[in-house]
């Protein structure tokens, strides 16, 4: 590759991941050359800062037409611009939360590691929104799974924080070593690792020997990146794990890393196997073929959430359960693979994005003050700061999907995706309406602390001014995203019409 | 948005300023805020009486979400009218009530009427709104505020218990509900009510159609507290007094036979509909007015008999239904048991309300509701005793109150089940009359415990908290204004015959360019109904004497089959099933999370093999096999294997060298020296770090070596055999020739190098490799950060 081929590529829609990248480097400067004792708060807002100007570079990209530069290795197409606008909000809100963060153990030191690992987990997984590329996709997900790996140790004098990193390792690279190998069975059969090319060539397999191996490819790809999304069979690692890990990354992990997952499940399966044939007669593509697979890994993960969840005491361990069970309710999208699927898995994670980030800023802030995670912290917290309850409460009903909120209009949308194609997808409905009924326990377990016990502790709480941007945000986009929807939906179709380009 | 949908929204906008007015005039209650704003909506609803009773509707709309075809559509027809005047009604009277009934320095007001003015925003919402999903919005908003209610005193063990079954019979059913209005809208495209009716000749053979109308009537019999949901609503009496009358008896529960009502122009042909409807109906009026008989609490005595004026209301529309079954509506016999339904709904909240404001006022003025220290109260509150003989007299269905006429009707709409001929009526119709006699019998005694045991008899002081008399004026006015009602509509039924009942029954049973008219009489002449009426009030008086005499009749129901305790044990076994799973499924340990990976790796993919045959196996390209490659495998595999067995960690990191040296003498045979080099290279440095790193852990002791465990050998070399067959078969399927072609020929000429491997990396995947590079630079960090804990480390550990 000359210099001048070089040149002539439209590097302007990388400007969103060039930027992150270099505000990952400066923080790394910065904390270099900081004096040991400086406070490294300014590094949170500085991160801040730069993660708000990839979101309005972002924004000026949104009217570009789709674009693919280096090869195809990076695209820009309506697909990759929604998600990463999920992305970047995401992270912009985590960042809000990691400034009010301030444990009695550990962080301190390590605060500018924690920055800069966090703009290259983010960088990650803005790399894997827009590849389309076998082998980018995967270093984009080793950038992001690796930085999540150290972020979660973080808390290093703290023991559950040691065992949560040590699982998460164990646990992701025996995912990785399953995703790669079903991979490089994509690859060997069609030997280029280009999406695009893939899906072109995979259009005249035939051959029934090779249908079976691309299956199983199917297979173990779907198996190893369920462990991004804490899905079924993979999701064993996320209750310690967000136990352990400082509450900002837990917040991470539910929200970005997990979106960042479903970004990639949709790339690699939906690139590669919407064309390939499945070997029946009635010449159906194999994604269809084997959509009851990906429905029984959503039953599975339902069920396996929301029932283990009722029983936990522990608040981070309740909301890991409840993110299992969340991702599902997002599995269901996946599996029934309506015409709307693409927006109602956007919508259903932007608005799980802020009623579960509006969720954890509480819980940060409700467990940091007493030191313990115990769902009685929640006791009478309507007493002692009515608006942390009542937003708090808004979160938990749209969490479980109660009408007014953002969380009922996503859930609506999953239903009618599910049961609109002409053969409507009955039992993954009736499995999540009764384990959606199951999830009220638990969410309304927390309410019930919270209005109707006495409060323990009665002092006043004074909330970070950041943490309250956070919980007023979401809480605001909650309310909005559920009341008038059509905000988004709008948006949507206005700047992404239905993301046709995603097949281009 | 229009006027309407203000009004509809108005309550929510209330809810928003009432702390406020709270926080500001602490000195004067709350509750003066708040009742303007009913008072003002009931004369709002009133001006539309004029288009309603004309049978016409009003319809406002206003899109709201689009893309889902939900538009924010209000509509003001003969049944949701009366329902919105019912609700801002017995709103008005309600909050007028809970004023003299909360006290204002004792309670938490602003909380009570946030919730109470959203229950009253979400009602008015479900009942004047034409499209489902807005409907169901503000059906669950109401479950939700219900739910609040109950648990208002929550520092009562029994409130929050009641709190939370209420919440959880409720949703489940709204969910439900929601699953059937999805299914209609798969039918038939939409979600307006209107339309959905106007289709509803196409849709009625469709597969989804029994679905959608089992799901909807879950919804529906779930609020209504239909048997065997019903255990929530007696539980549900740990509300405060007023949120029982309003909520629990006159408004919420008849969301119910709303939804029935409303729905019945598209189901009501369905056999199902109607047996299910009136068979469930029947079964909740028995049920709960025989369950009533045994209740001790006034409050508990009311609350079944609200289960089971609900059932009456509910079988009668289910009977009302068969006139859609023949041609022409107009003169069918059955449409009586409709009016008999619009009827009694009103009745009921009459008399029902006036009840529980008396129960409500006995309570405030006595400290009890136990029916066993109470007595004689007669002559210490005589208003009360008077109202309390209205309300009691015209549930048991006396003349000359409105509960005969409706009673009377219902015995008609019940006696004409003898003359269906149609869905098999003629085989068991017969129990319906049978059911409905002896169901009103239990409802005569009941009535009479109430007032009887509440107000005469012998007045025992000492058991009673407070010395009793009579209520404040203030507490007074709402009852009695319910009991002139309970009058005066008895004695002039048609008031509201062609105003509010017509209309009704015109949106519950439309036919076009027909205009119902009612007319309710008193006197039919010796009918059988009469008769029956006779009979009751006989054998009512003959058991209520009797009563202690065959009270241990109720002894005899097991107490194991009671539907609470299955409730009590459902939660339990789901509590106990969470925790068990998590013992056993999520323990902890992350050896057992790799087996269930594997487990589930093995499976999915032998499954795949097997069942698909893919397995194949392909010698034909394979070079031939030298002895001194058979040598090196046989070598790898005794080193592996050995690896299991050795003692000591240093042989096992030794004997695992040994795999990765003979690999690289592979290498050395297949005539790669470079990659043999680099193999050799990474296998020594691992090594030796390996070594390095067991150097500085503590010691194995030998009884922590692991015995033998056949699942972990099981799954290793299910995992090998796996991977190897896979491997093979893969091998067997050559598609195209390697890529490695291209490069030899492409290297020197694209990229002008001469080392291929560096080609590669540097230019054809030159960007995969910068991004490697900044992988392996973040795996630094992260062991920088490890040595820097490893230098300030072991200062302090908080775990310890």
């Amino acid at each position: 590759m000359d210099l001048e081929t070089l040149l002539s590529y439209e590097w302007g829609i990388m400007t969103p991941e060039f930027i992150i990248l270099g505000v990952a480097t400066a923080l790394s400067l910065m904390d270099l050359f900081m004096p040991k004792s400086q406070s490294r708060k300014i590094l949170g807002w500085v991160g801040f800062a730069g993660v708000l100007a990839a979101l309005v570079s972002l924004l000026g990209l949104i009217g570009h037409g789709p674009e693919s530069i280096l090869l195809d290795t990076f695209r820009l197409d309506s697909f990759a611009k929604a998600f990463k606008l999920l992305l970047l909000i995401g992270s912009a809100m985590v960042l809000l939360i990691a400034t009010g963060y301030e444990p009695n153990e550990g962080l301190e030191e390590f605060r500018g590691e924690f920055f800069y690992l966090f703009m290259a987990a983010l960088l990650g997984a803005m790399i894997m929104s827009s590849s389309g590329d076998l082998i980018t996709l995967f270093v984009g997900l080793e950038l992001l799974s690796i930085s999540s790996y150290i972020l979660a140790g973080m808390r290093k004098r703290n023991l559950h924080s040691n065992e949560s990193a040590m699982k998460y390792v164990i646990n992701g690279s025996i995912a990785t070593a399953i995703t790669l190998f079903g991979m490089s069975y994509v690859y060997g059969l069609t030997g280029t690792t280009n999406l695009k090319e893939m899906a072109g060539f995979l259009t005249s397999v035939y051959n029934e020997q090779h249908i079976y191996l691309l299956g199983l490819a199917f297979f173990m790809i779907v198996v190893g990146l369920s462990f991004k999304l804490a899905a079924a069979p993979f999701h064993m690692w996320a209750p310690d794990v967000y136990q352990g890990a400082p509450t900002p990354v837990t917040a991470f992990l539910s929200v970005v890393s997990k979106t960042a997952g479903f970004i990639i499940m949709i790339r690699i399966l939906f690139s590669i196997f919407a064309n390939a044939p499945s070997g029946d007669a009635q010449g159906l593509p194999m994604i269809l073929a084997l959509q009851d697979y990906v429905a029984f890994l959503a039953g599975a993960t339902m069920i396996i959430g929301n029932l283990i969840a009722l029983r936990q005491r522990n608040i981070k361990r309740l909301f890991a359960y409840s993110s299992i069970a969340q991702a599902g309710y997002l599995l269901v999208v996946i599996a029934s693979m309506s015409l709307f699927m693409f927006d109602t898995l956007w919508f259903y994670l932007g608005a799980y994005l802020f009623m579960n980030l509006g969720a954890f800023a509480i819980i940060q802030h409700v467990t940091h003050k007493s030191g313990s995670e115990d769902i009685s912290q929640f006791a009478g917290l309507y007493r002692r700061a009515p608006f942390l309850a009542i937003a708090m409460a808004i979160f938990l009903l749209s969490l479980a999907g109660i009408p007014g909120t953002a969380g009922f209009i996503g859930k609506l949308n999953i239903f009618m995706g599910a049961l609109v194609p002409s053969e409507g997808h009955y039992v993954l409905v009736s499995i999540m309406i009764a384990t959606t009924v199951v999830s009220y326990f638990y969410y309304f377990g927390v309410m019930v602390q919270m209005f109707f016990r006495p409060a323990g502790d009665t002092g006043k709480v004074k909330i970070p001014a950041a943490l309250t941007a956070v919980i007023g945000i979401s809480l605001a986009a909650t309310i909005l995203f559920g009341v008038a929807p059509n905000i988004a939906f709008d948006f949507l179709q206005g700047n992404f019409n239905q993301f046709t380009d995603f097949f281009q | 948005m229009s006027l309407l949908h203000l009004a509809i929204i108005s309550p929510f906008l209330l809810a928003i300023l009432v702390p406020i007015a709270y926080k500001l005039f602490r000195q004067i209650h709350t509750g003066w805020f708040v009742l303007p704003l009913p008072i003002l909506l009931f004369s709002y609803f009133i001006s539309y009486l004029s288009i309603t009773s004309n049978q016409q509707s009003v319809t406002k709309s206003f899109s709201w979400i689009p893309t889902l075809g939900i538009d924010f559509t209000a509509k003001v027809d003969g049944l949701g009218l009366l329902f919105a005047l019912l609700i801002t009604g017995i709103g008005a009277l309600v909050v007028l009530y809970s004023i003299y009934y909360l006290d204002k320095n004792k309670e938490k007001l602003n909380t009570f009427y946030v919730y109470l003015l959203l229950f009253m925003g979400a009602m008015l919402g479900v009942v004047l709104s034409d499209n489902l999903i807005v409907l169901y919005t503000f059906w669950e908003f109401t479950s939700f505020s219900s739910f609040l209610l109950i648990g208002y005193w929550y520092h009562r063990e029994k409130s929050r218990y009641g709190a939370q079954k209420s919440m959880i019979i409720t949703v489940f059913g709204g969910l439900s509900m929601l699953g059937g209005i999805i299914l209609l809208y798969l039918m038939t495209g939409t979600f307006s009510i209107s339309e959905i009716i106007a289709q509803s000749d196409e849709i009625f053979s469709h597969a989804l159609f029994v679905p959608a109308l089992l799901c909807i009537l879950l919804g529906a019999f779930t609020k209504s507290a239909q048997f065997p949901f019903h255990i929530w609503l007696p539980d549900a009496m740990e509300a405060p007094t007023p949120v029982s009358a309003y909520l629990h008896s006159a408004t919420m529960v008849k969301a119910g036979i709303y939804l029935v009502a409303r729905m019945s122009p598209v189901f009501a042909e369905h056999s199902l509909w109607l047996w299910l409807i009136a068979g469930f109906g029947i079964t909740t009026l028995f049920w709960g007015s025989f369950s009533a008989v045994k209740q001790t609490d006034l409050k508990a005595i009311l609350a079944f008999s609200t289960v089971s004026q609900l059932g009456m209301i509910m079988s009668l529309l289910g009977i009302g239904a068969a006139a859609l079954h023949f041609e022409t509506v107009e003169d069918s016999i059955f449409t009586v048991a409709t009016t008999a339904a619009v009827f009694h709904l009103i009745n009921h909240a009459t008399f029902k309300g006036s009840l529980f404001m008396v129960a409500g006022i006995v309570d405030h003025e006595t400290g009890t509701r136990d029916i066993r220290k109470l007595g004689g109260l007669m002559n210490f509150m005589p208003i009360t005793f008077t109202l309390a003989i209205i309300g009691t007299f015209s549930m048991a269905g006396l003349p000359p109150f409105n509960g005969f006429l409706s009673k009377e009707m219902f015995f008609t709409g019940m006696v004409r089940v003898l003359e269906m001929d149609i869905f098999n009526l003629d085989t068991w119709g017969f129990l319906f009359p049978v059911l409905a006699w002896v169901a009103s019998v239990f409802t005569f005694i009941y009535s009479m415990i109430l007032v009887f045991k509440t107000f005469t008899g012998k007045f025992q002081p000492e058991q009673l908290e407070k010395k009793p008399h009579e209520a404040p004026i203030g507490m007074l006015i709402s009852p009695i204004i319910l009991a002139s009602l309970v009058i005066i509509i008895g004695f002039f039924p048609n008031i509201i015959s062609n105003t509010l009942i017509s209309p009704a029954q015109a949106a519950i049973m439309p036919v076009e360019g027909y205009v119902y008219d009612t007319h309710i009489y008193f006197w039919h002449g010796f009918t059988p109904e009469l008769f029956m009426t006779l009979g009751v009030i006989t054998l009512g008086i003959l058991l209520f004497v009797t009563l202690p005499k065959w009270r241990s009749v109720y002894n005899l129901f097991p107490e194991k089959l009671a539907l609470n305790r299955f409730y009590d044990s459902m939660l339990e076994v789901s509590q106990r099933a969470s925790f068990n799973l998590t013992k056993l499924y999520m323990n902890g340990f992350i050896r057992t999370y790799l087996v269930y990976i594997f487990s589930f790796f093995i499976v999915a993919l032998a499954a795949t093999l097997v069942l698909k045959d893919a397995f194949k196996f392909d010698t034909s390209e394979v070079a031939t096999i030298h002895y001194a490659e058979v040598l090196l495998a046989l070598v790898i595999a005794a080193a592996s294997v050995s690896i299991l067995f050795v003692k000591s960690r240093m042989t096992s990191i030794i004997l695992l060298g040994a795999v990765g040296y003979t690999v690289s003498l592979f290498f050395v045979i297949f005539r790669a020296p470079d990659l043999a080099l680099t193999q050799l290279v990474i296998e020594t440095i691992s090594v030796s770090l390996f070594l390095l790193a067991f150097y500085h852990l503590p010691k194995l002791r030998h009884e922590e070596r692991m015995g033998f465990k056949m699942t972990n050998a099981l799954i290793s070399v299910g995992v090998g055999a796996i991977v190897t067959m896979i491997a093979l078969s893969a091998h067997s399927n050559k598609m195209f020739p390697s890529i490695a072609k291209y490069y030899v020929e492409n290297t020197y000429k694209e990229a002008a190098g001469k080392n291929m491997v560096n080609v590669i990396l540097v230019d054809f995947r030159g960007f995969d490799t910068m991004f490697e590079i900044t992988v392996l630079g973040i795996a630094a960090l992260g062991i920088f950060a490890m040595i820097k804990l490893r230098l300030e480390g072991g200062k302090k550990n908080e775990n310890k």
